[in-house]
């Protein structure tokens, strides 16, 4: 066993301010542990308005489909074949469409972005063949 | 063609309207949200500042304890 007279200590000059730091260190390091979870709170309620902005949006996606069928079909020349569509063929188009982003909740998020693209470059065509 | 007039059934121009209706409270709804998520980025971004601030404080004192023990050690 080491004596007593080996034993070097070190001098705290202000002891009381250096606990006094040490335990302030802790309380904060305990609000800073409390914040996250308030950040978590917010965090999932911005993810949940997310989610429903985009199932808003998809909505409205629907609806202007829908809309686009049941306007009269306004289309150059070139494209007189597909004027002459019969209702039953452009109902069934339409629900084609609407259904797609149903079923985009199963495909994975690719598939999805994959028919989006596919769907700009149908209008980017028409909305050419009408300017 | 597509500057031809173009003509609406009045049955079906009743439905149509009643759906740019619904179109267009869709729209508003999704600018509400729009707007509750803007405040809600908004708060995480304060949330962050505090966040920080307190990581600051708590480096502070850490650095005042470092300070007590070390230089007060080499004396």
């Amino acid at each position: 066993m080491m004596p007593d007279d080996d034993l070097f200590f070190i001098r705290i000059e202000d002891p009381a301010e250096f606990r006094k730091s040490l335990l302030v260190s802790v309380r904060d390091l305990i609000h800073s542990l409390q914040k996250y979870e308030d950040f978590r709170r917010v965090r999932t309620a911005k993810v949940e308005q997310i989610i429903e902005l985009r199932r808003v949006t998809k909505e409205v996606g629907v609806l202007l489909n829908r809309l686009k069928q049941d306007l009269p079909m306004v289309a150059p020349a070139k494209r007189e074949v597909q004027k002459h569509r019969s209702r039953k063929a452009k109902l069934q188009a339409a629900k084609g469409k609407v259904a797609a982003p149903q079923d985009g909740k199963k495909a994975k998020a690719v598939g999805e972005v994959k028919e989006l693209e596919a769907q700009l470059k149908e209008i980017e065509g028409k909305l050419k063949m009408l300017s | 063609m597509a500057d031809k007039p173009m003509f609406i059934k009045v049955s079906e121009y009743e439905d149509i309207q009643d759906m740019v209706n619904l179109i267009r409270s869709k729209i508003e709804e999704s600018r509400k949200i729009l707007a509750t998520i803007d405040q809600l980025k908004k708060q995480e971004e304060t949330e962050i500042a505090a966040w920080r601030a307190e990581i600051e404080e708590v480096d502070r004192k850490v650095g005042y304890i470092n300070k007590t023990l070390f230089e007060s050690g080499q004396q």
